[in-house]
């Protein structure tokens, strides 16, 4: 009997065996519980472990759209304040007044998209937006 | 002209599995990691080890899968969801594995086991599945484990094609399969041994 032979046999062995815990839920439950691992511990682990995937997930996602709404804003402030200094200046003060009361806005609109990350990262990038389009309106 | 494959997208993925029983699927997932460490990768240590190493394992398959999104879901090559994670499973494996010291111990010193088979191969194969069968016999293996033992020997091992071919309902395959399984361990190792 050649080596060959006998890797074919333990492979099929192995195939049913995998195919059986991954059929049967059941089954791969009492195979746990063999080798002593608590299948419902297992479970509430699993469940945190996906809500904690599903959370970052999110925030990863909302990290992408922040970075690009940043990279819209950085224009969007350099033309506002070609416009309206003062205006820009002002909506500007509006949205970190709460955080930010004593910032100064000198040079904001040369600002690069880390330091306006590092200023902005606490407001609603979405509104300002909106704020700054409508000063154009 | 050749189909686009279907592949599902990352917001599909995320509604797809919310909508899993996650208490299921975790332990199958688990219980399937736990295994192709034991088996293919020859990992022998505490089951409280083993275990830990497998949910390390496959935090990194779901990190994979829906943050870096790095692997993509083709619903053409697998059909459920748990087939596709089953599949990052076992490449994500195979792949940390290549880069560590530990080889598979599936495919150690046989090569491609994708050769084609020539006839010694085959007598060689037949006479192990008899001698099997015997070692089953003499272990006591009634004609119900002996039958699977003979379904899976012949390359049907997917359990319902088992019991479609014998003619058992799940209940019945579940215990033939408790008896039967640690015999099969049994006739590994003997076989092993007889080198």
């Amino acid at each position: 009997m050649n080596k060959k032979s006998k890797t074919k046999l333990f492979e099929k062995f192995e195939d049913l065996s995998m195919n059986v815990t991954n059929d049967d839920v059941q089954m791969a439950t009492e195979f746990l519980k063999e080798l002593g691992i608590d299948a419902e511990e297992e479970s509430v682990f699993g469940l945190k472990e996906i809500q904690r995937t599903y959370f970052l997930y999110k925030a990863h996602q909302n990290q992408s759209r922040d970075k690009s709404l940043l990279q819209i804003l950085q224009t969007k402030i350099s033309e506002s304040f070609e416009k309206n200094a003062s205006l820009t200046g002002q909506i500007l003060q509006n949205a970190l007044s709460q955080n930010r009361a004593s910032f100064q806005f000198r040079n904001i609109e040369n600002w690069s998209e880390d330091e306006m990350r590092e200023v902005l990262s606490d407001i609603d990038l979405t509104k300002l937006l909106e704020d700054l389009d409508n000063l154009e309106k | 002209m050749k189909a686009l494959p279907n592949i599902i997208s990352k917001d599909q993925l995320i509604v797809l599995s919310k909508g899993q029983s996650w208490e299921t699927l975790w332990i199958i997932l688990l219980t399937h990691t736990i295994k192709r460490l034991r088996y293919r990768y020859g990992i022998r240590e505490k089951n409280d080890q083993l275990n830990a190493r497998a949910k390390t394992h496959l935090s990194e398959v779901l990190d994979i899968i829906f943050i870096k999104g790095t692997r993509n879901w083709n619903s053409d090559h697998y059909p459920t969801f748990q087939d596709f994670l089953i599949s990052v499973i076992d490449s994500h494996l195979s792949n940390s594995f290549s880069k560590s010291t530990l080889k598979e111990v599936r495919f150690e010193e046989k090569g491609d086991n994708r050769l084609s088979e020539n006839a010694e191969d085959d007598i060689s194969y037949k006479e192990l599945k008899e001698k099997s069968f015997k070692i089953l016999q003499e272990n006591g293996a009634s004609d119900d484990e002996l039958l699977v033992f003979e379904c899976m020997a012949d390359g049907i091992v997917k359990p319902q094609d088992i019991r479609a071919e014998l003619g058992i309902d799940q209940n019945a395959f579940r215990n033939i399969w408790r008896r039967l399984n640690p015999k099969l361990e049994f006739v590994r190792k003997k076989i092993e041994s007889d080198e």
